[in-house]
């Protein structure tokens, strides 16, 4: 259990956004896009890539068991935004197959299997899953069709549920 | 032997008939309809009371400080939202849909751009008004509409933890 209860928000977010960083790193058809840490800002639209984004995450609520210390339910936006220096080349298409491909990564078994690397505070957790950071899916929504106001650009985003241990 | 078991069951549905044996179910009936006149009142309340704290929310989360038309937000892509106009904080509407439904949305014709306020742009960071009350009033309005329940099935006679499932 690698999450630390004060700095919950920004470990979860450095943990969702190492697995997707990841993936882009080295699977087909991740390797065409580029993750961003939190919300895109305006110089990020230089990359030339489909923009997968991790937005902070939100608490939703609190899960108590006699015993044991209580965990928290987090919801967490990610979105992908194809737009940027290649003027959203892909169009919509590709934009609905980035997120097709983060609502399966999150609705399947296969998420705990990733391994990768993260570094929250000093320490450097080397080839960790999700579940060893005490991280458990419980769904994922979407993709929710976000309005946008350049022509050449489209947007989605798709909410991840997850239980958080510490 | 068949003339004597003829006779036998003659005599006993004579005597079924003559015993009178009613069952009366009525006030198990008039139990049910209380409980479930008791359950669509708590629905009722409840969703009042989800209303009303998600529109005090969201006006909350919109009504920052006051800054000049044409310059940039003294606090970009922070909570609450920052006034020009004060149009979009005026523009938070509720409605109720039917018993069980009901929606705090944004007047469109009033503040036709809370949408990027909401979702952000390129330029311009998001702003979850709306996503960030709900996260934050969820379970105060499901702890209410339990409380509800509970209070109102209690007082029409029934057992709310066997609707509750406590």
């Amino acid at each position: 259990m690698a999450i630390r209860r004060k700095y919950s928000v920004s470990d979860v977010q450095k943990v969702i956004h190492a697995l997707i960083s990841k993936l882009i790193s080295a699977t087909s058809p991740w390797t065409s896009w580029q993750a961003v840490y939190g919300y895109p800002e305006g110089e990020v639209f230089n990359f030339s890539k489909l923009l997968v984004y991790v937005d902070t995450p939100i608490k939703t609520g609190t899960l108590t068991h006699q015993g044991g210390r209580p965990a928290v339910t987090m919801e967490i936006i990610l979105g992908v935004w194809n737009s940027g220096g290649d003027e959203g080349t892909g169009g919509v298409e590709e934009c609905d197959i980035a997120a097709g491909h983060l609502l399966d990564l999150f609705g399947d078994v296969d998420v705990y299997s990733t391994q990768f690397t993260v570094t929250l505070g000093a320490t450097t957790y080397t080839n960790k899953t999700l579940y060893d950071h005490g991280i458990i899916v419980t769904g994922s929504t979407g993709p929710r069709n976000i309005p946008v106001e350049d022509p050449l650009e489209y947007r989605r985003e798709v909410t991840v549920s997850l239980i958080v241990t510490f | 032997m068949y003339a004597r078991s003829g006779r036998y069951c003659e005599g006993f549905s004579k005597m079924a008939i003559s015993s009178d044996c009613k069952i009366d179910l009525s006030g198990w009936e008039n139990k049910s309809i209380r409980i479930k006149h008791a359950l669509s009142e708590a629905i009722k309340e409840a969703i009042d009371y989800g209303m009303d704290e998600l529109t005090r929310k969201v006006t909350q989360n919109l009504g920052g400080m006051k800054h000049p038309a044409n310059t940039p937000s003294p606090y970009p892509g922070k909570l609450p939202v920052t006034m020009i106009s004060g149009n979009l904080h005026q523009a938070v509407r509720f409605k109720r849909l039917d018993d069980t439904k009901g929606a705090v949305y944004v007047d469109k014709n009033k503040a036709p751009y809370a949408v990027h306020v909401h979702f952000g742009t390129k330029k311009m960071r998001p702003r979850r008004f709306m996503s960030d009350a709900v996260a934050e009033r969820r379970e105060a309005i499901i702890n209410r509409q339990r409380y509800l329940i509970k209070l109102k099935v209690r007082k029409a006679g029934g057992n709310p933890s066997e609707i509750l499932g406590l």
